[in-house]
């Protein structure tokens, strides 16, 4: 990978069409939890890329490449959102048959989380896309607060405060307290 | 509050105690790895049954998080070849841009050429016609 980086960061346009076919799955994995629609998803991976390729000569190889890739998916993430928003068509449910939910290797264990991963992948999914972003780029792909702020047009702060509502909203609705189970 | 989780309860300590509304905004963040335990909430965890059920939620939801990370998507397979022909795209986009840029160039450098020939002419004249 760091090779392919150098040579892609050199101008070999075969060198980043394959880092292309490493990387786009996961790219797209980010993009779909980040804006909740395969079509969105798609458009946001295609600019991505193009971002990417565009600035691939000024990556200075401080953070892995996939950590670099999701600040760019992350960012053209919430340009397209911003965008859709002022449009207005969400195509709610697409998101619906995409996950694989093929049970792990640890059945005792695995069989009980991947109950609570279904649950908790809807809560995620009825996030507003301001808390969801925060919460997908922090605890699933381990974004630090600075880069997801940045990525994100919103202060430090703010993708802090954003992060504990965030995690304290899918608490409540996932596993609830005593009390806190939402009334019919 | 239901009554089957104990509510804190007190004891002899000469830190100031906390109450569970202070230690579960502090919850999400430990889980999160984000920040340790002070003294004075651990001793409110130690005591507080609520409060430690809501810390083990809280480590469950972040298990569950990295869980939902690693849960493949299944994408579209011609995913990859729309990527390929998107930056193909550009890079022709690019190279017919490119065109009129070089030609400006040529041109530009083709009359600053022209300039200083001429310039060079008409001072070697006024030389001739001085001498």
């Amino acid at each position: 990978m760091v090779a392919l980086v150098e040579r892609a960061k050199s101008g070999d346009r075969e060198a980043f069409d394959r880092l292309v076919r490493v990387t786009h799955s996961d790219a797209y994995a980010l993009a779909l939890r980040l804006t909740g629609s395969t079509e969105d998803a798609r458009d946001v991976v295609q600019e991505a890329y193009l971002r990417a390729y565009k600035s691939v000569g000024r990556f200075r190889g401080e953070a892995q490449f996939s950590t670099w890739l999701y600040r760019i998916v992350a960012n053209c993430s919430t340009t397209h959102l911003s965008r859709r928003h002022r449009h207005r068509h969400d195509h709610l449910g697409a998101y619906d048959d995409v996950i694989d939910t093929r049970p792990d290797h640890d059945p005792v264990l695995q069989g009980d989380l991947a109950e609570l991963r279904e649950r908790l992948d809807a809560a995620v999914r009825d996030l507003p896309a301001r808390l969801r972003s925060v919460v997908v780029l922090r605890d699933m792909y381990d974004l630090p607060h600075e880069a997801i702020a940045a990525e994100l047009g919103i202060s430090v702060t703010a993708a802090k405060v954003r992060l504990h509502r965030a995690r304290r909203r899918l608490r409540e609705q996932v596993l609830p307290m005593p009390g806190e189970e939402s009334q019919p | 509050m239901t009554s089957e989780i104990s509510a804190p309860t007190t004891g002899p300590t000469t830190r100031p105690r906390r109450d569970c509304k202070s230690v579960s905004d502090v919850l999400a963040a430990v889980a999160g790895g984000e920040r340790a335990y002070g003294p004075a909430e651990l001793d409110h965890l130690a005591s507080c049954l609520r409060c430690r059920v809501e810390e083990s939620r809280y480590r469950r939801l972040m298990d569950a998080m990295r869980l939902l990370r690693e849960a493949p998507v299944l994408e579209d397979s011609r995913l990859e070849s729309q990527i390929l022909l998107h930056l193909d795209r550009y890079g022709h986009r690019w190279a017919w841009d490119a065109r009129p840029r070089v030609a400006a160039t040529v041109a530009a450098g083709a009359a600053a050429a022209a300039g200083l020939i001429a310039f060079t002419a008409r001072h070697r004249r006024a030389a001739r016609l001085a001498s």
